[in-house]
C-alpha cells in the first residue's frame, strides 16, 4: 500500500541576549564550566526567576516575522521531570498559552510555492550540559554537569506536519533560518547548538482518514545540521516503509541520528507518555504585551526574504541570483546600503556575487565583515561607468582594496590606472601601430576579423593597458577604413 | 476512594522518592484520607469561575544587563561531589531526556 | 535576664546615641540564650563571635551614620528557611544539613542594612510544613509558657524565641498561618503581609503563591517597625509589588473612628474551642465599648478553605522541592546510578510530613487528576477571595480567632496528619486570598495565650496595625514567662 510522508519539525533557537532568560548571568558559549552560574540558574534554595525583557522582544520579533498571531496575554508553566541538566527539576516553559500561534513559512518545492504552517512558538529556558565520563552513556562511569547553558533563553518553533519529504523539510529549515537571520535574534549555529531541530516523521496510508496526531510518530532528536535533518528523514522514511512492507507496525519512539553511519537509532520508547505535570509558574506574573509596543516592534522589523525576493525580481535579477543573495542577511544589508548610493543594481549584484564573494570567501569573511564597504564598492563601479577604468582594472583595484584598505580613487592614482579614452591622445598611438603592422592591416582588409583584435592589443600594450578598449576599437576601425580608400 | 498501590508507585516514581513496602501501605492510607476530606470541594459551585491568580497581573521584567556570576568555587561549594569544575553524578541508566 | 527590656524603638535609640553599645546588647542576648535555649530549643545555627564582630562594627560607625539605622544593634532571629551567607540554612531538613547559601535573603539584607544583628536561625517545621514545630529534624521547640506544649508552627522557633525574650524581633514565614498561629500560641504579635508586600527572594519556597515573609515581635509597635524595614518592591522577586510603603509607625496611634468589623459566623462555629471563643468574644465586647461596630457576616466558602489549601500548597511544594536531588548541594545518599541516588536521597533527606505533602502534591498535578484537584481548588480559591471582596464592601476588617484551639501538648497530633491540617482552619483563607492578616494576643486561658486575628483588604497593613494597637490597650496581659 502506498504511503504519504508526514513530517513536522520542532526547532529550538537560542536567543542572542546578553543575559539568561531568568537571571543576570552572561549568555555566553564556550566558557569554562560553571563560570556563568548564580543562585537562580543553579536552582539554589530561595532563588526566584525574573523575566529578561530583551528575550521577550527577540522572541516576539521572531513571532511577527514568522507571520504568527501574537497573543498579548500568555503565561509561563513548569514542565517537570528529573534530569541532572535541569537543576530545578522543572523547565520554565509555556504550555497552553504560548505567546505566538498560527504562523507560516513559504517554501518552493518542486518548483511550486508551498506554505508550511507554524502551529506555535513558545519561550522557554535551556538546560545545562552533561559531559559523560568514559566511552558512551551506557558504559559511562558517570557524568559531569556544567550549568553555564542552564537558563539560556530559547524559543521553540513547532510546525504543523505539513512537509511531505526530506527536501521540503530542508527547504523549510533553510527559509526559517533565513528569516530569523534577518532579525538578528540568534546565532543560529546548528553545530554549536544555538539552533536545534527535532523531526517528527510518520507514514500515512493513503486510505487513512484519522487525525495525523494519532499516527505512530517517530521523533528524531537533536540533529545538528540542515543536511543531516534531511538525511535522518530520508533514513526514517526508508526504515518505516520497510517495516510496514514486512507487516510490522511502527513504534512511537524517540530516536537519535548517527551522523557517521547516516542512521537513526532508538533512544527511548514513548509508548508510555511522560507525565510532565505542567502547572502555571507561580513565581512569574503572566506575560502581558502592550499593543502599542507590539506595533512599534512590528514597524521596526527589517525587510524580510520574501519582500526582498519581490523587490529584486522587479529590478530584473535572475531567480538564481536572488536566492543566493537572500540567503545571507549580511549580503542583503550590504546590497541595501549600496543601493542607496547607486541605481546600477545589476552591476552591483554581479560584482557582489562574483568578485566580492570570491575575495570574501578566500578570507573566510562575511559581507558584514568585509573590509570593502558598500560606499567603496559603489565608488569603484562608478569609475567603470564613467569610463575612467576598465572592468579588468576594476578587478585588480578591488583585490588591492582588500589588501591595503585604500579606496578605489586612491588606488587608481597610486597605480596610475586611469583609463585613456581621449581620442586625440589615442589617435597617434593608433596611427603608429597601423604603420608598424602593415601585414596585419592587410589581413584585416582581406577579411580576417582577428587582425583587429591583435591591433587593439598592440595599442593596449603601448598604453600599458590604460587605453579604453572601446575607444581604441572605434579609432582603429575609423583609421583602417580611411587607409583603404 | 482509596489510592491503589499502582497509583502510589506511580506518584513515588514521579516524585523520585523511594518507598519501602510498609511505607507504601501507610502513604496510601494517609493520602486516601486527605483525598476523602478534599472531596468536600465537589460541593462548591465553580460553574463559570475563573481560576485564581495571586500575583501582579501584568509582566514584571528586567533589563538585559549582566551581573557578575558566582565564582566557580562558590557555585560548587556545597556540591557533594565535584570533578573538573563540574558536579559529578553516577551513571544514568536506561533512558535519555530532552536536551 | 532577658536583654529585651524596652521597645525596639527605645533600645535602638539607646544604641544610636551610645547610651548602650550594640556589643553589650548582643553579648547579653547570647548570655541569656545560653541560659534559656536548652529549655525552649527555639534556635538552630548561631555564631556569637560573628554577631559580636558585627556589633563592634556598628558601634564604630560615626554617630551620624548610626543615627540613620532604624534597627541599630537590635538582635534578630531569622527563621531557618530564609537563606543566609553567614549561617547555615537547613529549613529544618536533613536534606539541607550543613548547607551554606552563597547569598542572603533580601529581607535579611534589609534588616541588616538597618542595623539589625542576626543572632541565630530559628527552628521550624521542615520546609515550613507543619503547625507545631515538631516536624523538624533537629527536634521540637517548646512553648515558653508551658514546656509541655507546642509553640505552634511552622515559625515556632521564631515565636518561642521572642516570647522567651531571647531577641525582641524575629522573621518568620506564613504559607497557611505559620506566623499567626505560633504568634497566638506564644502570646506575641505576628503579621502575614499582603501577598507581594515583602520579597520572597531567599525564602526557601514551600508554596510560592501562598508564602509571605513577616515579622514576629512582642508588641504591635515593634512589629510595625520590622515590617516597615522589610516591605517594598524587590527587583529579584517578580511577584513583589511595586506599591509605595506607608509609614506604619507614624500611623500607629491615629485614632480609629467609625470602624466597622465583620464577624464571620463560619469562624466561630463548631471547630473552635469554647475557651478560645470566649476570650476572643470578650475582646470584641470591649472594643464595642470603644466605639467599634461589629457586624455579623457570612463567608460561605470558608468551609472549603482547608481542602483547597491542602491541594494547592502540596502541589506547589511537590514542584518547589524537586530541586533537592543531591546533585548540586545538600544531602546525597550515594548510589551506583543516578535514579537510585535521587530516590534514596529524597526518601532519606525528607521527613515524613514533607514526603507526605510532596507525594500528595505530585498526585494532585499528575495526568488525569489535575483538573479534578488542582484546577478545582484554584477556582474555589477564587470563590474564597470573592467572599472577602464582598465582606469588604460592607466592613473595614474581618476578625476571627487566630487558631481554633489552645496550644496543644507536644506529641498529641503526631500520628494524625488530617487533624493537624484542620488546625489551620482560621488562617489559610488569608493566604488563599493573598490578604494581610495580623495576630495579636487576646488574653489568656488557663495560663495559655490566645490570639485574635484581623484580616484586611490588600495593602491595609497600616489599618491592621492600628487595630492591633487598640487591642493591646484593652487586653490585660500577664508578665512574660520567667525562664
Amino acid at each position: 500500500m502506498p504511503y504519504q510522508v508526514v513530517v513536522g519539525l520542532e526547532v529550538h533557537v537560542e536567543l542572542k541576549t546578553k543575559t539568561k532568560l531568568f537571571c543576570q548571568c552572561a549568555n555566553a558559549f564556550g566558557s569554562e564550566p560553571n563560570t556563568h552560574t548564580c543562585p537562580v540558574c543553579l536552582a539554589m534554595p530561595g532563588a526566584l526567576p525574573v523575566l529578561n525583557q530583551a528575550a521577550v522582544e527577540l522572541a516576539v520579533k521572531a513571532g511577527i516575522a514568522l507571520q504568527c498571531t501574537i497573543h498579548c496575554h500568555s503565561k509561563f508553566d513548569r514542565k517537570q521531570y528529573f534530569y541532572p541538566d535541569l537543576p530545578k527539576a522543572y523547565q520554565i516553559s509555556q504550555y497552553d498559552l504560548p505567546f505566538a500561534e498560527w504562523g507560516h513559512v513559504n517554501i518552493v518545492a518542486d518548483g511550486q510555492r508551498k506554505q508550511v504552517r507554524i502551529r506555535r512558538i513558545h519561550m522557554e529556558e535551556d538546560a545545562g550540559k552533561l559531559n559523560h565520563l568514559g566511552q558512551s552513556l551506557e558504559q559511562s562511569e558517570g557524568s559531569l554537569v556544567d550549568l553555564n547553558r542552564a537558563g539560556v533563553p530559547l524559543i521553540e518553533i513547532v510546525s504543523e506536519p505539513d512537509m511531505t519529504s526530506a527536501d521540503e523539510a530542508r527547504r523549510y529549515l533553510t527559509e526559517l533560518r533565513a528569516v530569523l537571520s534577518y532579525l538578528d535574534v540568534s546565532d543560529l549555529r546548528m553545530e554549536e547548538g544555538s539552533m536545534r531541530c527535532d523531526a517528527n516523521v510518520s507514514l500515512k496510508p493513503e486510505d487513512y482518514t484519522g487525525s495525523l496526531e494519532d499516527l505512530p510518530r517517530v521523533e528524531v532528536k537533536n540533529v545538528n545540521s540542515i543536511r543531516n535533518v534531511g538525511r535522518a528523514i530520508e533514513y526514517e522514511i526508508e526504515r518505516q516503509s520497510e517495516r510496514l512492507a514486512q507487516g510490522q507496525r511502527i513504534i512511537k519512539e524517540t530516536r537519535g541520528f548517527d551522523d557517521a553511519r547516516g542512521r537513526t537509532y532508538s533512544q527511548r520508547s514513548k509508548e508510555e507518555a511522560n507525565d510532565y505535570r505542567y502547572f502555571p509558574e507561580p513565581d512569574l506574573p503572566p506575560l502581558v504585551l502592550d499593543s502599542s509596543w507590539l506595533a512599534r516592534l512590528q514597524a521596526a522589523l527589517p525587510m524580510l526574504p520574501d519582500a526582498w525576493r519581490e523587490r529584486l525580481e522587479s529590478l530584473g535579477l535572475s531567480a538564481n541570483e536572488i536566492e543566493v543573495l537572500v540567503q545571507d542577511p549580511s549580503q542583503i544589508q550590504f546590497l541595501q546600503e549600496a543601493m542607496e548610493m547607486t541605481t546600477e543594481v545589476r552591476a552591483l549584484t554581479r560584482w557582489m556575487l562574483a568578485d566580492m564573494l570570491r575575495l570574501l570567501n578566500e578570507r573566510g569573511l562575511s559581507f558584514a565583515q568585509s573590509p570593502v564597504r558598500p560606499a567603496q564598492l559603489v565608488e569603484l563601479l562608478n569609475f567603470i561607468a564613467d569610463g575612467r577604468i576598465s572592468g579588468r582594472m576594476a578587478k585588480e583595484i578591488l583585490e588591492n582594496m582588500f589588501v591595503s584598505g585604500e579606496s578605489a580613487g586612491q588606488l587608481v592614482d597610486r597605480l596610475g590606472m586611469a583609463q585613456i579614452s581621449d581620442d586625440a591622445v589615442l589617435r597617434g598611438q593608433v596611427a603608429e601601430v597601423i604603420a608598424e603592422h602593415g601585414k596585419v592591416v592587410d589581413d584585416y582588409h582581406s577579411g580576417k576579423e582577428r587582425a583587429l583584435g591583435f591591433l587593439v592589443g598592440q595599442v593596449m600594450k603601448r598604453t600599458r593597458g590604460q587605453a579604453s578598449p572601446e575607444v581604441v576599437n572605434r579609432l582603429l576601425k575609423e583609421a583602417l577604413g580611411s587607409s583603404v580608400s | 476512594m482509596r489510592l491503589s498501590k499502582e497509583i502510589v508507585d506511580h506518584v513515588a516514581d514521579l516524585a523520585q522518592i523511594r518507598l519501602k513496602g510498609e511505607e507504601r501501605e501507610r502513604v496510601a492510607s494517609e493520602l486516601s484520607r486527605v483525598l476523602e476530606y478534599v472531596a468536600i470541594l465537589d460541593g462548591a459551585d465553580i460553574e463559570g469561575v475563573e481560576a485564581s491568580w495571586h500575583g501582579p497581573r501584568a509582566s514584571v521584567t528586567r533589563m538585559d544587563a549582566p551581573r557578575p556570576s558566582l565564582t566557580r568555587a562558590q557555585a560548587l561549594a556545597n556540591a557533594p561531589k565535584v570533578r573538573e569544575g563540574m558536579f559529578q553524578i553516577p551513571r544514568i541508566l536506561g533512558e535519555g531526556e530532552e536536551g | 535576664m532577658s536583654p529585651v527590656d524596652d521597645s525596639v524603638k527605645g533600645m535602638a535609640e539607646r544604641v544610636k546615641t551610645g547610651q548602650i553599645s550594640a556589643q553589650s546588647l548582643v553579648s547579653s542576648c547570647f548570655q541569656y540564650i545560653r541560659q534559656v535555649e536548652p529549655k525552649v530549643h527555639a534556635l538552630l545555627a548561631h555564631d556569637e563571635e560573628l554577631a559580636m564582630e558585627k556589633a563592634r562594627a556598628l558601634d564604630r560607625l560615626p554617630l551620624s551614620e548610626r543615627r540613620e539605622l532604624r534597627l541599630a544593634g537590635i538582635p534578630l532571629v531569622v527563621k531557618d528557611n530564609l537563606v543566609t551567607e553567614d549561617l547555615d540554612t537547613t529549613a529544618g531538613s536533613r536534606i539541607l544539613e550543613g548547607f551554606r547559601s552563597p547569598y542572603t535573603a533580601s529581607v535579611v539584607k534589609r534588616a541588616e542594612e538597618q542595623g539589625a544583628i542576626v543572632v541565630a536561625k530559628s527552628n521550624l517545621d521542615e520546609f515550613g510544613m507543619g503547625s507545631s514545630t515538631e516536624h523538624s529534624v533537629y527536634g521540637p521547640t517548646m512553648n515558653p509558657w508551658d514546656f509541655s506544649r507546642v509553640p505552634g508552627g511552622s515559625s515556632g522557633g521564631s515565636a518561642a524565641a521572642v516570647a522567651a525574650g531571647m531577641a525582641p524581633l524575629a522573621l518568620g514565614s506564613d504559607t497557611g498561618g505559620s506566623i499567626r498561629q505560633p504568634a497566638a500560641f506564644c502570646g506575641i504579635v505576628g503579621i502575614k503581609p499582603t501577598y507581594g508586600r515583602v520579597s520572597r527572594y531567599g525564602l526557601i519556597a514551600y508554596a510560592s503563591s501562598l508564602d509571605q515573609v513577616g515579622p514576629l515581635a512582642r508588641t504591635v509597635e515593634d512589629t510595625a517597625l520590622l515590617l516597615q524595614v522589610i516591605s517594598g518592591h524587590d527587583p529579584l522577586d517578580a511577584t513583589s509589588a511595586q506599591m509605595p510603603v506607608p509609614d506604619y509607625l507614624a500611623q500607629l496611634d491615629r485614632p480609629l473612628q467609625g470602624l466597622r468589623v465583620g464577624v464571620p459566623r463560619e469562624y466561630f462555629g463548631d471547630g473552635i474551642d469554647a475557651n478560645v471563643k470566649m476570650v476572643v468574644e470578650d475582646v470584641l465586647e470591649r472594643l464595642k465599648q470603644e466605639g467599634v461596630s461589629m457586624v455579623e457576616i457570612d463567608m460561605p466558602h470558608t468551609q472549603y478553605a482547608v481542602a483547597a489549601y491542602y491541594l494547592l500548597a502540596p502541589a506547589e511544594a511537590s514542584s518547589n522541592l524537586s530541586r533537592f536531588d543531591g546533585v548540586r548541594y545538600g544531602l546525597r545518599v550515594p548510589a551506583g546510578d543516578l535514579r537510585t541516588l535521587y530516590q534514596r536521597t529524597r526518601a532519606q533527606g525528607m521527613g515524613d510530613e514533607v514526603r507526605r505533602r510532596v507525594l500528595l502534591g505530585t498526585h494532585v498535578l499528575s495526568a488525569g487528576y489535575y483538573d479534578q484537584y488542582y484546577v478545582r481548588a484554584q477556582k474555589v480559591r477564587a470563590l474564597i477571595r470573592r467572599d472577602f471582596e464582598r465582606a469588604f464592601e460592607q466592613v473595614d476588617l474581618v476578625v476571627t480567632p487566630s487558631a481554633p484551639e489552645l496550644p496543644f501538648a507536644l506529641g498529641s497530633r503526631a500520628d494524625d496528619p488530617m487533624k493537624m491540617y484542620l488546625s489551620d482552619i482560621c488562617t489559610v483563607t488569608a493566604n488563599l486570598a493573598g490578604l494581610p492578616a495580623l495576630s495579636v494576643p487576646a488574653g489568656f486561658e488557663s495560663g495559655l495565650p490566645v490570639g485574635i486575628q484581623w484580616i484586611g483588604p490588600a495593602w491595609s497593613e497600616d489599618l491592621l496595625l492600628r487595630v492591633g494597637r487598640m487591642v493591646e490597650r484593652v487586653v490585660v496581659r500577664p508578665p512574660w514567662p520567667k525562664l
